[in-house]
């Protein structure tokens, strides 16, 4: 090719990708994350930084353990982690009439997020199940070969061992525990746990899974 | 504590990607200036990744990981770590979904087209053709025409940002645009939205 051809290649793809711009939704989540890491944000020495290590590789370590196993006597995030991992054994609700960015399924009033009001996630599937007595609803998404399940634990919130990392993202105070390929996050709402746990999709899918519209 | 702190310290660390942490010349990565370049790194994302949801995930990931903690640079190429870093990140990320076993839809209905949602949505169409190609050149090929002509680096930045010579930023760069313009010459009726070689 012709250095002139060469160029003009080089510049029409620069003038089409100069037409695309990060949407508003990405805009605002990297500026919260920014806003946790302003001027007044931790500076830690290398020390306190392999201290913090540390306390990170130990934690994800518990919340291992948490998964693998967990309290027979009351219910636990192994027990909602598995549910949201399993397959479903429902049909996907439909799309709730009264409002379009939920589905038609909820325990007590914390509603089932309908991921495909501006998302290509759509609701895939569903379970109902009962751990230690309480009663715990289930939501599979799924986008292509990926799946990701959303367990809604009714009645008080579970126990989460103090020492898994907390992470606040777009509004909402969430707990990540990892066990190998697969990703938890736990948060509360409205007085449940909720749980979105995946072997497929990143930490940052579910990330936004929990705080969708927080 | 952030995304990237709450993972493990694969995760907060960016890998390939070394801070000018100790000698005279640093100076830290300011958090505030980061977002300047989100458009940018948007771009390159989704030329990397191929799609745009993928782009998103990918940006956000990049963010939580570099914010995680102070990064110290020398000199002045926020804008090269921040494509070193989207690079590196997008190189875990298609390690791991490597390692993941493949998965059964859970039922036969086709994957949703992904959204394309901007003001401009003939410029995200054709925008969304461009990078499909872009992402489906050899590595190399890809990550120099990105830094280029996606991300708007000079030939100088893109080869300290990969560190490679400048030399071989402009081979690489030459041929992929040569294989984009030959894609699209192919599959684009005429005339093609680009077209390479015909007038030369």
């Amino acid at each position: 090719m012709a250095d002139e051809r060469h160029e003009a290649v080089g510049e029409q793809i620069g003038e089409i990708s100069e037409r695309i711009s990060a949407p508003p939704h990405l805009r605002a989540a990297v500026a919260r994350e920014r806003l946790q890491h302003g001027p007044g944000g931790r500076r830690r020495a290398p020390r306190r930084a392999l201290l913090a290590l540390a306390a990170c590789v130990a934690a994800g370590a518990l919340a291992a353990a948490t998964l693998l196993g967990g309290s027979p006597a009351a219910p636990t995030l192994a027990q909602a982690a598995a549910l949201a991992l399993s397959p479903a054994t429902q049909p996907a609700p439909g799309v709730d009439p009264r409002d379009g960015r939920y589905v038609a399924r909820a325990v007590g009033a914390v509603r089932f997020p309908n991921y495909a009001y501006d998302a290509p996630w759509r609701a895939a599937g569903a379970r109902s199940d009962t751990i230690a007595g309480r009663r715990a609803a289930t939501v599979i998404y799924a986008r292509g070969g990926e799946r990701v399940g959303y367990t809604i634990v009714d009645g008080a919130p579970l126990r989460v061992p103090a020492s898994v990392a907390l992470v606040r993202f777009g509004g909402v105070d969430a707990r990540v525990v990892r066990r190998g390929d697969t990703v938890a996050v736990v948060w509360r709402r409205g007085g449940h746990t909720c749980i979105v746990a995946s072997r497929t999709a990143g930490l940052g899918r579910l990330l936004r899974f929990a705080a969708w519209r927080a | 504590m952030t995304i990237a702190a709450a993972s493990s310290a694969r995760r907060t660390s960016v890998p390939g990607v070394t801070d000018a942490t100790s000698g005279a010349g640093a100076r830290r990565l300011d958090p505030r200036g980061v977002g300047d370049h989100l458009d940018r790194l948007f771009r390159a994302a989704w030329a990397l990744a191929g799609n745009r949801d993928d782009a998103e995930e990918l940006v956000q990931e990049t963010y939580a990981r570099v914010l995680a903690k102070p990064r110290w640079l020398r000199g002045d190429d926020d804008l090269g770590y921040l494509l070193r870093a989207l690079r590196n990140t997008h190189l875990d990320r298609v390690r791991g979904a490597r390692r993941r076993p493949a998965e059964v839809p859970l039922d036969g209905q086709p994957e949703p087209r992904d959204r394309v949602a901007t003001r401009e949505p003939h410029a995200a169409l054709e925008a969304a053709d461009l990078f499909a190609v872009i992402a489906a050149l050899p590595r190399p090929f890809r990550e120099a025409l990105v830094a280029i002509d996606v991300a708007g680096l000079s030939y100088r930045e893109a080869a300290r940002a990969f560190r490679v010579r400048e030399a071989t930023i402009t081979t690489r760069l030459h041929r992929a645009r040569a294989r984009v313009a030959a894609e699209l010459r192919e599959s684009a009726p005429a005339p093609a939205p680009i077209s390479g070689g015909d007038h030369g």
